[in-house]
């Protein structure tokens, strides 16, 4: 554990999980919310 | 196209329909920026012996203004997700603009960092050389994610406004390609209508608790470190309930701005400043709370080096920036208690005097501890920021500005969808059922299509 916490570098690989966690979760959101779904005459118009 | 009384209700002009005011807005906040640019590319010429910075005490105005962004950033999380969650109705004509300050002032407060690191490429060794143990590694992994969510938290309620303009004549090549690229794909059918509620509501919930690991590791920066007035337990929701504060001063001042120049006066009405102006009393009052017991218990304490650090603050070097945070802060106070009276006048002059209070906060929680070394027997001298900080702090200010009425041309700064939905709640789903248009003099008027 102690080598884990002094262990130079941590931080990009870090950075890189957890921002790029989101950042891809966040992508497959929009594309959920505005992705085809077989109901494209459903407008509301 | 016959207009009906609901629609020139709903009608709002761009900036450039509102004339030369915001032009010349934006050409000193230019000129500002580019005199901030030039400042700092002297810095990155000569070295920060350019600042009134130095080895002991390096963190100046710089960091201040860092702190002071990622607090004026809390408000998008606040004012649209909070308020989302309790589903207050009044909410809906200020969401955007309080979104949009989240991801500009977090863009501006990352760049703080930039400046204040003297060589840019120094922040790749956070990367590369960055240990878990370290905060400033929390603070990077937490500014990043906080960023990357509230981008997403203003592109989402954005989606069905762009896409009911892509199409719409009047809007710039530039425009049209942008709002189809952020909106493709999106129909307006029911079943994306739901998805975009549900997604909205998720991000609503999920982004609160980001917001609060933001601010709390920001202050943890300092807490975390043995240094007078800096080592304190409840910096953490002190430095969050700051931020709330700021924040909501700063949708104040910014929603007061856009709604003259833009001529929103119908949507952004005396019931959105009051309304305010009461969230921010009970900031005002939590801030003070904070305040008191941190100075109390350090006063109290009685341990010699604290109390020589304190007593820059209450009546040494520090002493004009502290009583004039205290001053801003009890005047707007009054100001916001009396609001009545001007509702609009007093919470926005309010708003001015918390903003001003809050960065002086920020310094003097910063500065005053490095200038005071942990041994006994040094001097570290006093920190003066020089003409350069001042420019580039300037410049940096004004680029938050510039972005935001920038953003308020390029998009619509107001919810329309969300509006409608709280004009016509009867409906199933009003996501999207109306669609704004731009006329020819720039003018946004809306109309069921």
């Amino acid at each position: 554990m102690s080598s884990l916490m002094n262990a130079q570098g941590i931080g990009g690989l870090i950075f890189i999980v957890l921002f790029g966690g989101f950042a891809i979760a966040y992508f497959r959101m929009w594309q959920w919310v505005i992705g085809p779904d077989g109901n494209q005459g459903d407008k509301d118009s | 196209m016959r207009e009906t009384n609901a629609e020139k209700e709903f009608a709002y002009e761009f900036p450039t329909a509102a004339g030369i005011r915001y032009r010349v807005a934006i050409g000193i906040l230019g000129v500002l920026v580019l005199a901030g640019l030039v400042a700092w590319i002297n810095q990155l010429i000569f070295g920060l012996g350019e600042t009134g910075m130095k080895n002991s005490v390096n963190w100046g105005i710089y960091m201040t203004n860092f702190v002071f962004f990622i607090g004026i950033s809390h408000a998008g999380t606040l004012i649209s997700a909070v308020l989302r969650l309790l589903n207050a109705e009044w909410r809906r004509p200020i969401t955007r603009v309080a979104e949009a300050i989240t991801v500009f002032a977090l863009l501006l407060g990352g760049f703080q960092l930039v400046l204040d690191s003297g060589r840019p490429l120094r922040l790749v060794n956070v990367f590369v050389l960055g240990r878990l143990q370290s905060p400033l590694l929390w603070d990077l992994a937490s500014v990043s994610v906080y960023f990357a969510s509230a981008c997403f938290y203003l592109l989402l309620p954005l989606i069905p406004d762009l896409g009911a303009l892509r199409n719409q004549p009047g809007l710039t090549q530039l425009q049209k390609k942008t709002y189809a690229a952020l909106s493709s794909g999106w129909n307006n059918s029911s079943r994306q209508q739901q998805r975009l509620k549900r997604v909205i509501g998720i991000m609503a919930i999920l982004i609160i608790p980001i917001m609060v690991s933001v601010h709390s590791v920001v202050s943890w920066i300092f807490g975390l470190t043995v240094r007078y007035m800096w080592h304190s337990s409840i910096f953490g929701p002190y430095f969050v309930v700051g931020a709330i504060f700021s924040g909501v001063a700063a949708v104040v001042l910014s929603v007061a701005v856009m709604r003259r120049t833009m001529r929103l006066e119908a949507h952004l009405t005396a019931l959105h400043f009051n309304k305010l102006g009461a969230l921010l009393l009970v900031m005002a009052c939590l801030w003070f709370y904070f305040t008191l017991a941190e100075y109390l218990t350090t006063g109290y304490g009685g341990m010699t080096a604290e109390l020589a650090v304190l007593k820059m603050k209450l009546s040494g070097e520090f002493a004009l920036a502290f009583w004039a945070m205290i001053l801003c802060m009890a005047s707007a106070f009054v100001l916001l208690l009396l609001r009545k009276k001007s509702v609009i006048g007093m919470t926005t002059a309010a708003s001015a005097l918390i903003v001003v209070g809050m960065w002086l906060e920020r310094f003097t929680i910063i500065v005053p501890t490095l200038t005071k070394p942990l041994e006994e027997g040094y001097n570290f001298g006093l920190y003066r920021p020089t003409l350069t900080e001042w420019v580039i702090s300037s410049g940096s200010l004004a680029g938050f500005a510039l972005l935001l009425m920038v953003f308020a041309r390029f998009f619509p700064i107001i919810s329309l969808w969300e509006i409608q939905e709280a004009k016509d709640p009867t409906r199933e789903s009003n996501i999207g059922c109306t669609a704004p248009l731009i006329s020819g003099a720039g003018e946004l008027v809306e109309t069921n299509v």
